[in-house]
């Protein structure tokens, strides 16, 4: 059974008579990349804050890795966060502003912030001020002054606002590279699915500060019912070359349609074997519902929603 | 904690602010002295500067404001320690101290940089005490500035360089650094709560000018 870093439990948040978060119980595997999806509101910064030790619960219990209550506070060294907008110092560098968190988290080694600045792309800064950058490098001297102190945890928010498309390839290749190789437990905020998708193995959804489903990637996949679709003119031809080709996973929908559920990075393949058999297909697609859907069907936006 | 202190240590080194008010200090501390000179040498003005210390030692109500009166008795030399006294006074170093008490206590909130280290702190409370600690520090350091600018004028200006009573002097540095911290400590208090620069170094300045006793 995979280990649980995060683990909360019923926890609430309340500002006066407005509820941010209300009552959620979730839990992220060691190793995981957890992506918290939610529109502008929802509640994930303030959920992330919690975790970060930046605001106190209302009421319910947070347990980061394996300590609860008071305990909780003595591994928070253990947890590197970005929340809402970097904290850097404008008037200081980037070398100084990570020096800083180094002498908080009592580090002294010698080309250690270096190697940060290495890590997050930022190694030509210089001594150049940090209200002198642009948006895409304070947000990654933001992950950079996260990940002083080698944690096990990092909290991201929304690490690819406002950034261009040059930026947000950046942001994404530097967290799968800090989740591959040094196996870090990463949770991310983010309203941009599309972009989520592509990073995220695990999947929380936020809703008026309700989490409202928990799920993996490949039970989101399940779910999403990505797929290869034949469209052919008698779907008796198409089995038969299926059942030769090795391909168990497929379902005859109607007296037209066949679709398959494996070898989905295959479709290719699998059309050209179908049309070397004889088999008459009129049209051969791979499709799925889009993450963007889903959430949009789950959380009731589904006026915008379609299915592909 | 010894470390949150270190960091705010070289935070404060790393303040461009620490060293405009030391340099501000400095002029006003050139400034003050050459006045003072004029007046001292003057015989008529230097009597009724000895009449003016004399009578706002009696009557505390009326130190309202920032005046910088030479205490030395007419026809004796200026001494270091009158002049340190006369500026003390005068809150010359009450304003900077002040100034660099709100700027200082309030950067980490304002830059937002307290998110990257606030969860990690097991108790609150140490990230106020160890600026407390790092503006100790500074009101040391801004004396220790005062007293090598003071001594560099009096050089200059008056030709000459008396320290007057040795102990007395000390004495009286040592009070008034300690006035001068909890003054700053006040000052931090209120910019923290306030989070607003602008509002917090007014009343500091305020404050420093004895506007209270109006009321």
């Amino acid at each position: 059974m995979n280990q649980m870093i995060v683990r909360t439990q019923r926890l609430t948040k309340q500002y006066g008579h407005h509820r941010a978060v209300s009552q959620i119980s979730m839990h992220v595997r060691k190793g995981a990349v957890y992506g918290l999806i939610g529109r502008n509101g929802a509640g994930k910064t303030t959920f992330l804050k919690m975790l970060a030790g930046l605001a106190y619960p209302s009421s319910g219990e947070i347990e980061l890795f394996g300590m609860n209550g008071k305990k909780a506070k003595e591994v928070r060294s253990r947890i590197g966060c970005l929340i809402e907008a970097p904290g850097i110092y404008g008037n200081l560098s980037a070398y100084d502003n990570l020096d800083l968190k180094c002498r908080f988290c009592g580090i002294h080694k010698k080309g250690y912030i270096e190697e940060i600045l290495k890590t997050v792309g930022l190694s030509d800064a210089g001594k150049k001020k940090t209200k002198q950058f642009s948006l895409g490098m304070k947000q990654r001297l933001g992950i950079g002054l996260a990940l002083v102190g080698e944690p096990d945890l990092l909290l991201l928010d929304e690490p690819i606002n406002g950034l261009d498309p040059q930026g947000i390839v950046e942001i994404r290749d530097t967290i799968l590279r800090l989740n591959q190789e040094r196996n870090m437990t990463i949770l991310i905020s983010s309203h941009i699915l599309e972009e989520l998708s592509k990073i995220a193995t695990d999947y929380g959804i936020i809703h008026h500060g309700e989490l409202i489903e928990e799920i993996t990637r490949e039970e989101l996949m399940e779910r999403c019912g990505e797929r290869i679709e034949i469209t052919a003119d008698a779907p008796e031809q198409v089995v038969p070359v299926l059942d030769t080709l090795g391909v168990r996973q497929y379902q005859i929908i109607d007296s037209n349609h066949v679709w398959v559920y494996e070898g989905i990075e295959k479709s290719a393949w699998l059309n050209r074997e179908l049309i070397r058999a004889g088999t008459e297909i009129l049209e051969l697609k791979v499709c799925s519902e889009k993450l963007e859907n889903y959430y949009l069907n789950l959380t009731g936006g589904a006026s915008h929603a379609e299915s592909h | 904690m010894l470390n949150l202190i270190k960091m705010d240590f070289y935070r404060m080194l790393k303040s461009k602010s620490q060293y405009i008010l030391w340099a501000l200090l400095a002029a006003m501390l050139i400034l003050t002295t050459a006045t003072m000179r004029e007046e001292y040498k003057d015989p008529e003005a230097s009597a009724k500067n000895w009449d003016t210390v004399q009578e706002s030692v009696e009557d505390s109500a009326e130190n309202l404001g920032m005046y910088v009166t030479v205490p030395t008795e007419p026809g004796q030399k200026a001494t270091l320690y009158d002049m340190f006294y006369a500026n003390t006074q005068g809150k010359v170093e009450a304003v900077f101290v002040v100034i660099f008490a709100v700027l200082f206590a309030t950067a980490d909130i304002r830059s937002g940089y307290i998110k990257n280290i606030g969860g990690q702190c097991k108790r609150r409370a140490d990230l106020v005490l160890s600026k407390a600690v790092i503006l100790f520090f500074y009101t040391v350091l801004t004396f220790a500035v005062t007293f090598l600018i003071q001594a560099l004028s009096n050089a200059v200006f008056f030709g000459y360089l008396e320290i007057g009573p040795v102990s007395d002097l000390l004495g009286y540095a040592a009070v008034q650094i300690l006035l001068h911290y909890a003054l700053a400590l006040i000052v931090m208090g209120l910019s923290i709560i306030i989070l607003n620069n602008i509002i917090s170094m007014t009343l500091a300045i305020l404050l420093c000018m004895n506007v209270t006793v109006l009321f």
